[in-house]
């Protein structure tokens, strides 16, 4: 291959959050690598979110340089989006599983920005081919159980509708081994009754003034783990991140109480996470929403940097 | 595409969903001729009505819009495969009422060039949809189909009470038409012609403006409009969607900048519920003007919070 030549070298490429770009060779235990999910179309939702890691990458390069944080960058390395086969679902979910278990390999954390819940089980299905022995929590901000029943067949329900219940399936303790924060709104009895064993926090309770409360019981629940696969869908927000209305009954959460939740996760081993359907299309009133994420997105980071909670 | 009713030469129809489907009713009610319709039914038709200029144009999508967003809304209960849904924050078991509850009549279409035929046909439809003992609702299209609709309603029954959802005080015609009953108007703002607020200030008639609503908490607007009820015999409400804030919700011909939110908006409808109603439309969607597609859903949302009473029973967990 010829070297391209000097003037592209000098292009400024927009990366998460001003990260350098590498691959697996460049990774260690030091690193949170971030990667982008450019497939979103298995989850029954208008397909959207597959644009998020590309607005994330201009919106969070900016963001980082305008709010001045003390991100500690050397740790940080872009590694480019995950391979898909959009046409090929379970062929995507086998090649995220093997990159994602080839990366925490490395023994780097990874954040996966971008593309919608469904997926998620083939994130965790890497994380734990690369950790065999790690007892793995999935802690879940999002609007939606998504806990519908799953008997190892798929159903006619949307993917993103069963995908707890997959998740739920590869953890040692089933639903007891999930947490819900942030759900809201009218869910079917069956599924509240799926969610009996889980730790079940609603929206309502979170923006109320026991939080303190519901953060130390999650920190109770979380230290039962040597690991947690952390997984904050933009549903959880309230207003523009969200394709549709929220209602009286079930508004969502400021952004300021999913960092509020996040900066209390500080001393928690968090290998994988993955931050998704965030729908930059629906962002129409100007970068509001992709800035809200963008700034969850940097308190992920925090989360998950060396020094804060080293994998266990 | 098949004819549900023929009606003063107006023809009522389904829409297409553009694959060969036809579009599910409203809240998946049945799509039905008006001659099916039972007593003490919610009885749905469309009326795709865009405004004259310089009017901005969108509304005649509406009633679709509606129609989707309304099935959307309610998709946790038939995803259940009892039927039933818990709503987490009021801590409260629901199920869909059994039976016919609700039938869809289609749309009254070809509207823009006759809009005068349109205007009976909404009328003559309102009225037999009363004389079977059943409770119209009409998804508008632009203002067309609500003055027909309530001068149908308030010819049958002039002690019918109106409740209305919209950023202007009715017109002092409109204001005539409420001769015995009460009026209440919610969510009104901005400036507002002298003679139509003297007309309902005169009247027995109660304004609710967004502002005062903003200052005194939508609790107390909703004790406002619940005893407001209590007064009245059967209401008619009538929704203009020009009534939320525009920031919010961009999805109506009208700019309405410190209107409602949807959530209190929603609220507000909310407090509807359970009471007796004469019929119910709602006018100025127009999906097209909000790609987000809020409006839609708060409209649905609203109107299905408003006539929750019929569609659903409730039971404390």
């Amino acid at each position: 291959m010829t070297a391209p030549p000097d003037r592209m070298r000098t292009i400024p490429v927009a990366t998460f959050f001003g990260a350098r770009t590498g691959t697996l060779q460049d990774l260690t235990s030091n690193h949170v690598a971030m990667t982008g999910l450019h497939c979103d179309h298995f989850g029954g939702r208008p397909p959207a979110a597959r644009f998020a890691a590309r607005q994330i990458r201009y919106c969070g390069t900016e963001l980082h340089s305008s709010v001045g944080r003390n991100l500690r960058r050397e740790h940080l390395v872009d590694i480019d989006d995950l391979k898909v086969f959009p046409l090929e679902p379970v062929r995507t979910e086998d090649v995220i599983s093997e990159q994602c278990a080839r990366v925490i390999d490395t023994g780097a954390r990874l954040l996966i920005l971008g593309g919608d819940y469904s997926l998620a089980p083939a994130l965790l299905g890497g994380a734990l081919r690369a950790q065999p022995g790690a007892s793995y929590g999935l802690l879940r901000l999002s609007s939606n159980m998504d806990l519908q029943s799953f008997d190892g067949e798929r159903t006619n329900l949307p993917e993103r509708r069963i995908t707890t219940s997959r998740i739920a399936s590869m953890l040692a303790g089933g639903v007891h081994d999930v947490a819900l924060l942030g759900v809201r709104g009218l869910v079917t009895t069956e599924e509240s009754n799926c969610a009996a064993g889980t730790l079940l926090v609603t929206a309502g309770q979170l923006r109320g003034d026991g939080r303190s409360r519901i953060i130390d019981r999650l920190l109770c629940w979380a230290n039962g783990f040597s690991a947690i696969f952390l997984s904050i869908d933009a549903d959880v927000l309230a207003g523009a991140a969200v394709e549709q209305a929220t209602l009286p009954e079930s508004p969502g959460l400021p952004a300021e109480t999913v960092v509020c939740v996040l900066r209390s996760l500080h001393n928690l081993a968090i290998p994988i996470a993955h931050l998704a359907g965030h729908r930059p299309d629906f962002d129409l009133t100007g970068r509001s929403a992709t800035e809200a994420v963008a700034a969850i997105g940097l308190e992920l980071i925090e989360a998950m940097l060396p020094g804060h909670g080293p994998c266990r | 595409m098949p004819t549900l009713s023929i009606l003063e030469g107006q023809q009522l129809y389904p829409r297409s969903d553009g694959l060969g489907g036809m579009t599910p009713g409203f809240a998946a009610f049945r799509l039905s001729p008006v001659e099916s319709v039972k007593s003490g039914s919610l009885v749905v038709f469309g009326v795709s009505s865009n405004p004259l200029p310089p009017g901005r144009s969108g509304t005649a999508d509406g009633p679709a819009a509606l129609r989707e967003a309304s099935v959307e809304q309610l998709q946790p209960y038939f995803e259940s495969p009892s039927g039933s849904v818990v709503d987490l924050h009021r801590r409260i078991t629901r199920k869909l009422r059994s039976g016919d509850i609700g039938f869809d009549l289609g749309d009254i279409g070809l509207v823009e060039t006759r809009r005068e035929t349109a205007r009976k046909s909404v009328a003559v439809l309102t009225t037999q949809i009363l004389d079977r003992g059943a409770v119209p609702v009409v998804l508008g299209g632009d203002g067309l189909a609500a003055d027909s609709m309530l001068r149908a309603i308030f010819q049958a029954a002039p002690e019918t009470a109106l409740i209305r959802f919209a950023p202007q005080v009715p017109s002092p015609d409109q204001t005539a038409m409420v001769k015995r009953g009460a009026l209440l108007c919610i969510g009104v703002n901005g400036l507002q012609p002298m003679p139509a607020w003297r007309s309902v200030e005169s009247g027995n008639h109660s304004i609710r403006t967004s502002t005062s609503i903003d200052d005194r908490g939508v609790e107390t607007a909703k004790d406002e409009i619940r005893s407001f009820l209590d007064k009245q015999g059967a209401t008619t409400l009538h929704i203009d969607m020009g009534v939320l804030d525009t920031g919010h919700a961009a999805g109506t011909p009208i700019v309405n900048i410190g209107g409602l939110t949807p959530e209190q908006f929603v609220e507000l409808l909310g407090a509807v519920s359970g009471h007796e109603l004469a019929g119910v439309v709602i006018t100025n969607t127009a999906p097209g003007l909000d790609a987000r597609g809020i409006t839609e859903h708060a409209a649905a949302a609203g109107l299905l919070a408003a006539i929750g009473g019929h569609l659903h029973e409730e039971m404390r967990l």
